[in-house]
């Protein structure tokens, strides 16, 4: 009685080691500096976004029309705008529809690209030939561009950019799970799982898929980064979100005029809040993929 | 010896990356010429695009795409040039 109740010793052993399997790569994750710096800069954008009102010391909408473009001072750190908006609430404000759209698309295309990628790879053939003609296709086109040209069909909404931006990166994401599932299709395991008589389906989803995560979760920081470029950019170009809402983007094209002038603070701190948000994020990608491949 | 041999082939894998980023840098043109209102494909495709002008609009985009396509094929060929293994048919 005790023999059976007592569990057998090699199924300890086994679950221990899977285990620390797990928890190995986060460990490694936190002691790199590189990590924690982009964390750092991450999480306090998210922060931003999150309680972005809260913390802004004015109203990014208020505006002093007395005190235009002015300097940065005591009172305004980062300065004012044409219309006398606070730069620096603006900016804390403007992380908000940034670090909503981009990780929504990005997932969106994620979700997507992995299980069309899966799709090409294990199935291969004409469904390959066919979809990889497509993504080819799509590819011919800078992403941007599409990106504008349907939303100019349907006009700009953040929903509306997050599906467009998320159906632009699901070619690309689908041929970096494509040839990750391809590498592993070679392998003895899926040989017999096949000879096991599992369904395709299975295979797929829970055979591939947890061996090429390393891999989509790369691709998802790396697309993370390109995102934030692409969203900025159509902001910019008045695509994204409307005005008056703060956003770094449509507050760089609505002031960059005034550089000329020497107004340089109402585009700089913008446009450095960008270059830190994407700076963070390329962090966070190469910590990860140097953790993985080592 | 250099030219001849290690040239050659580091050149293969630089001739891919150009060749693919003539998408993403003909991205990056609409963006700057807007900015600096430049006259360019880029400044047209935004312009038609704001103004709902599609026979400009495909106009553009066709272009950027046999632009691309050029480029490619391009690259494709310069890469069978420099590296003879790639060579398949009557000409290998």
């Amino acid at each position: 009685m005790t023999d059976i109740a007592a569990p057998p010793p090699g199924a300890v052993a086994v679950a221990h080691t899977h285990r620390s399997a797990s928890a190995a790569p986060w460990r490694l994750l936190l002691r790199r500096p590189t990590f924690l710096a982009g964390m750092i800069i991450l999480l306090f954008w998210v922060v931003c976004a999150i309680f972005g009102y809260a913390i802004a010391p004015h109203s990014p909408y208020d505006q002093q029309l007395l005190a235009v473009n002015h300097a940065p001072s005591g009172a305004n750190w980062f300065g004012t705008d044409q219309i006398g908006r606070d730069v620096l609430s603006r900016v804390i404000v403007g992380a908000r529809y940034i670090l909503i759209v981009c990780p929504a698309a990005t997932l969106l295309g994620t979700v997507l690209g992995t299980m069309l990628g899966l799709l090409m790879g294990y199935v291969g053939g004409a469904v390959d030939a066919v979809v990889g003609r497509a993504i080819e296709a799509v590819l011919a086109l800078p992403v941007v561009i599409i990106a504008f040209l349907f939303i100019v069909a349907v006009g700009p909404s953040p929903l509306f950019l997050i599906l467009v931006i998320g159906f632009i990166f699901t070619p690309l994401i689908a041929r970096t799970v494509r040839s990750a599932v391809q590498v592993e299709s070679q392998l003895d395991y899926l040989s017999s799982a096949r000879l096991l008589g599992e369904k395709p389906w299975y295979i797929m989803f829970t055979e591939i898929l947890p061996n090429v995560t390393p891999a989509i979760l790369v691709e998802f920081t790396v697309r993370l980064g390109y995102s934030i470029f692409t969203v900025v950019s159509l902001s910019f170009l008045g695509f994204g979100i409307q005005p008056p809402t703060p956003d770094w983007g449509s507050d760089i094209s609505k002031n960059y005029v005034g550089l000329g002038a020497g107004y340089w603070w109402e585009t700089l701190f913008p446009a450095l809040a960008i270059a830190s948000l994407v700076v963070a994020i390329n962090l966070i990608t190469d910590s990860i993929e140097q953790v993985l491949s080592s | 010896m250099i030219r001849r041999h290690v040239l050659r082939n580091s050149l293969l894998p630089t001739i891919t990356v150009i060749a693919t980023q003539t998408g993403y840098l003909i991205g990056g043109l609409v963006i700057v010429e807007t900015l600096f209102n430049y006259q360019g494909i880029g400044n047209l495709i935004y312009r038609a695009a704001t103004a709902k002008d599609f026979p400009m609009m495909e106009a553009g985009i066709l272009t950027i795409g046999v632009v691309y396509m050029v480029a490619t094929l391009f690259a494709d060929l310069l890469s069978t040039l420099l590296n003879p293994r790639l060579r398949v048919g009557a000409g290998a």
